[in-house]
């Protein structure tokens, strides 16, 4: 369970910086 | 809260951030206090991926090179960030580990390093899918060196993380693949900062190139700290091997005595990483949990199993032979999870950090009921039976004994521990109780689903795995 919850860290913080790295590229290329 | 105060630290358990009716009245601000620093480290991590990143592109901007390249360099310079991270999040500090228990950090250290290298990938795909050209920067005999020590960068990765994921497929020791990350991570992570410079549109500026040359060096003195200067530190606080005694279940007890130093206290249940050099006997920095009595201060034992490896020599490890011990850590350990009573679920060799908390809860005569599930291949295999059986007579201590191969007149349980057969021996205020697990991992994956369908919750188990690579 604790294993668990830690993937879903990982996952929430890989979503967190395609976020992030979508929002810099979109502010970059205006 | 004090830095290795782990006696005292005990608010800082997320494997109790669900709020529990528990026997204390303050445990709602302990259970959101290790909620908070546990989110509060994870927000840190994000940070530290995403400010480098936010430098780069956001201050003094270069002209923009349409959305897939800047989205494709933008996945480049947090995958870059991440395995950097890697570095720290290795580092043992105690701090960042007490929220999670240095195990779930260890995991993590590996699940988000998949993470890092998807976003590598895709930084690589996106260019060679919206530009084409950039396909012949593979070709490393013609292309520049910044594209040349992207490819050794990628190369590294993919090395590394084959070497770790199949590690024991492809049969490679622990002890060579650990000097073997470290070393290929440190490429990794050189070429793909040569990279980042070379190619320069965010790092033109000699401040901006310094940061990044600051980055790489923290990580990496994040590697020196814990593999040299940290070992150096034990140098002067060594211990010798005091006796070494064989258990049932082919394992064998290390004692322990500080030379020179008074050792350090641990709380029962916690671990060290333990260092036998010279001889034969080469265990360097392996994680044993201690299995004497926390009350015992003259000296510390270990129990270790013989399983083939480099445990196999145990049984021959001489009196006197210098021995190195890191610790303690981890939170697997009753001190921090006050309660009205305890089961603990053990398997095979998973007994030993639970007999460290029998034999200081004996040694505190703590009175609070106590159940053991203790499963064993035989009962001739079942490690410290005799010593159990005595503390039986010190303890509030309810045995239960799972054998997989009974006897012939055995009346008790046997075979595996499942929901069926908690169900049947937990004692009646289980709900109030806190379970410790430890043992083979499928075995603690069935005991904590299995607590969980009974009505647990899940903040009363407690487990620590070490099974990474």
């Amino acid at each position: 369970m604790r294993y668990r919850r830690m993937v879903r860290v990982v996952v929430g913080i890989g979503l967190a910086i395609l976020l992030v790295a979508a929002s810099f590229a979109l502010l970059e290329a205006r | 809260v004090t830095e290795g105060g782990a006696r005292r630290d005990r608010e800082l358990d997320p494997s109790t951030t669900k709020r529990a009716p528990g026997p204390r009245e303050d445990r709602t601000e302990v259970l959101e206090a290790g909620a908070t620093q546990g989110v509060l480290w994870i927000g840190a991590y994000l940070l530290a991926v995403i400010a480098p990143l936010a430098i780069a592109v956001l201050i003094a901007t270069p002209p923009g090179r349409g959305f897939w390249t800047e989205f494709s360099a933008g996945l480049g310079f947090a995958g870059l960030s991440m395995l950097m991270l890697q570095f720290v999040i290795t580092s043992r500090f105690r701090r960042v580990a007490a929220p999670f228990g240095i195990d779930i950090v260890l995991q993590f250290h590996r699940q988000i390093s998949f993470v890092a290298a998807a976003l590598l990938l895709a930084h690589v795909l996106i260019l060679f899918i919206t530009r084409p050209e950039t396909i012949q920067l593979l070709n490393v005999f013609e292309a520049p060196w910044r594209a040349r020590f992207a490819v050794l960068s990628m190369i590294a990765l993919v090395v590394l993380l084959v070497a770790s994921v199949w590690r024991k497929e492809i049969h490679f020791r622990y002890e060579p693949w650990r000097l073997t990350h470290a070393a290929l991570a440190v490429l990794v992570l050189a070429f793909g900062l040569a990279h980042v410079i070379g190619v320069g549109h965010y790092l033109e500026l000699a401040w901006k190139q310094g940061l990044w040359i600051l980055f790489t060096a923290a990580a990496v003195a994040a590697l020196v700290y814990i593999r040299i200067i940290k070992p150096i530190s034990l140098l002067h606080e060594s211990y010798e091997v005091e006796a070494v005694r064989e258990e049932r279940g082919k394992a064998w007890t290390v004692r322990l005595r500080p030379v020179g130093h008074t050792g350090f206290r641990f709380t029962p249940g916690q671990f060290g990483w333990l260092t036998l050099i010279h001889s034969p006997f080469s265990i360097r920095e392996h994680p044993f949990s201690f299995t004497s009595s926390a009350e015992d201060h003259d000296g510390v034992e270990v129990t270790i199993k013989e399983l083939g490896d480099f445990t196999s020599t145990v049984g021959r490890v001489p009196p006197g032979q210098r021995a190195y011990l890191d610790g303690p850590h981890g939170v697997f350990t009753p001190d921090r999870h006050e309660a009205p009573g305890y089961v603990f679920v053990a398997g095979g060799i998973g007994i030993t950090p639970i007999m460290s908390i029998l034999r200081t809860l004996a040694d505190r005569g703590d009175e609070r009921p106590l159940q053991l599930i203790y499963s064993v291949s035989s009962l001739d295999e079942m490690t410290f039976r005799e010593e159990i059986e005595t503390l039986g007579t010190r303890l509030n201590l309810d045995l239960v004994v799972v054998p997989r191969k009974p006897p012939d007149d055995w009346t008790g349980p046997s075979g595996y521990v499942d929901k069926a057969l908690l169900d049947r021996v937990l004692p009646e205020d289980r709900d109030r109780r806190f379970f410790f697990i430890c043992g083979p991992q499928p075995l603690m994956e069935s005991a904590e689903s299995s607590l969980l369908d009974l009505g647990i919750p899940l903040g009363h188990t407690v487990m620590e795995r070490f099974n990474l690579v």
